[in-house]
């Protein structure tokens, strides 16, 4: 009689505890599933992409009709303020939508991403404004140090999105480039840009990097967070 | 709530894990099929029981001209549930005396 109110008792501790587990994982699941916000970075990406064609027209412009043509700078600045508005635009419509899930870390996400992005391209703006003008070995060095400005705290927020989202390939990926950018970034190498129509400015390879970085890369974090997650089968 | 009166929705695996992940927020099906694992018929099936017994509502509404099944935790299935759990450690703990 004992041994079956005993045996009684262990299958319902047995029960309880695979519950718990259970409750645990799924908890633990959806605190970390990114997919709702992989649009978010697919957009950023987009808008990069953009605003990046438009810089390029800039650039080319420039070579072809010279400094002063105010096209050039025309195109330049809708290149950044489709950055600003997009930024903008993403961030009011994401964070509406993660509000509803009440999911802490993709609301945490997207405000940490829009203070990164917004951040960067106001602290770049600020840093040009305050490099004296000139054209010298140690003003070309100050020039090329905003791209530190624009990269370092993208590649922070990377290696953050990787560990919470717990993705060892982004943070894999991010330790790559960020090794492959600081070799570019010291080896001090240049290629041409704005090259439609023959002429062209040579521009460091490094900031072509954070081109490519800031658009495909973008894009293709989007679409790693939306595919299924590798944590292994939920009813183990 | 007892061991010996555990309230249906809790005795199959599939609806607690359906009740757990809506413990944080309002979820799709596509997110929950995601979480959960389970096929569409079965999460469907069991989606209609937690709203029978009044657990969950369900809304349907067209997202960019695509039906889009959204399903929100009652006040009565989060009171039920924390009750639930209150119970499973009750047990727990009866077990580490």
């Amino acid at each position: 009689m004992d041994k079956d109110v005993n045996k009684g008792m262990n299958k319902q501790i047995e029960m309880a505890m695979d519950d718990i587990t259970l409750i645990r994982r799924v908890i633990e699941r959806t605190r970390q599933d990114l997919s709702r916000i992989s649009f978010y970075f697919v957009g950023i990406g987009i808008c990069n992409l953009a605003a990046w064609l438009l810089e390029e027209i800039a650039y080319m412009v420039r070579n072809l009709f010279g400094y002063g043509y105010p096209a050039a700078r025309i195109f330049w600045w809708c290149g950044r303020i489709l950055l600003v508005t997009g930024y903008a635009f993403l961030f009011a419509y994401f964070y509406k939508r993660v509000k509803r899930t009440g999911n802490e870390i993709c609301e945490g996400m997207v405000k940490i991403w829009m203070i990164v992005l917004i951040g960067t391209l106001v602290l770049g703006r600020l840093y040009i404004s305050l490099i004296p003008g000139g054209n010298n070995d140690k003003i070309n060095t100050l020039w090329r140090c905003r791209e530190l400005i624009e990269v370092l705290p993208v590649l922070f927020a990377l290696f953050m999105t990787g560990i919470l989202a717990k993705r060892k390939l982004i943070t894999a990926l991010t330790a790559v480039y960020s090794i492959f950018y600081f070799v570019l970034f010291l080896s001090m190498k240049e290629v041409p840009y704005g090259t439609w129509g023959g002429m062209g400015t040579r521009i460091s390879a490094s900031r072509v990097g954070i081109q490519c970085l800031m658009s495909v890369g973008m894009i293709l974090l989007g679409l790693c967070l939306h595919g299924k997650n590798d944590r292994g089968h939920l009813w183990k | 709530m007892e061991i010996n009166a555990i309230p249906e929705a809790f005795q199959t695996k599939l609806r607690l894990a359906i009740l757990s992940a809506l413990l944080t927020g309002e979820k799709n099906f596509k997110e929950l099929k995601k979480i959960t694992e389970a096929t569409d018929g079965n999460l469907g099936a069991q989606l209609k029981k937690l709203e029978e017994a009044g657990y969950i509502t369900v809304s349907k509404a067209f997202v960019n001209r695509k039906p889009q099944t959204s399903c929100v935790l009652t006040a009565f299935g989060r009171k039920q549930f924390k009750e639930y759990v209150e119970m499973l450690e009750r047990l727990l703990g009866q077990a580490e005396e």
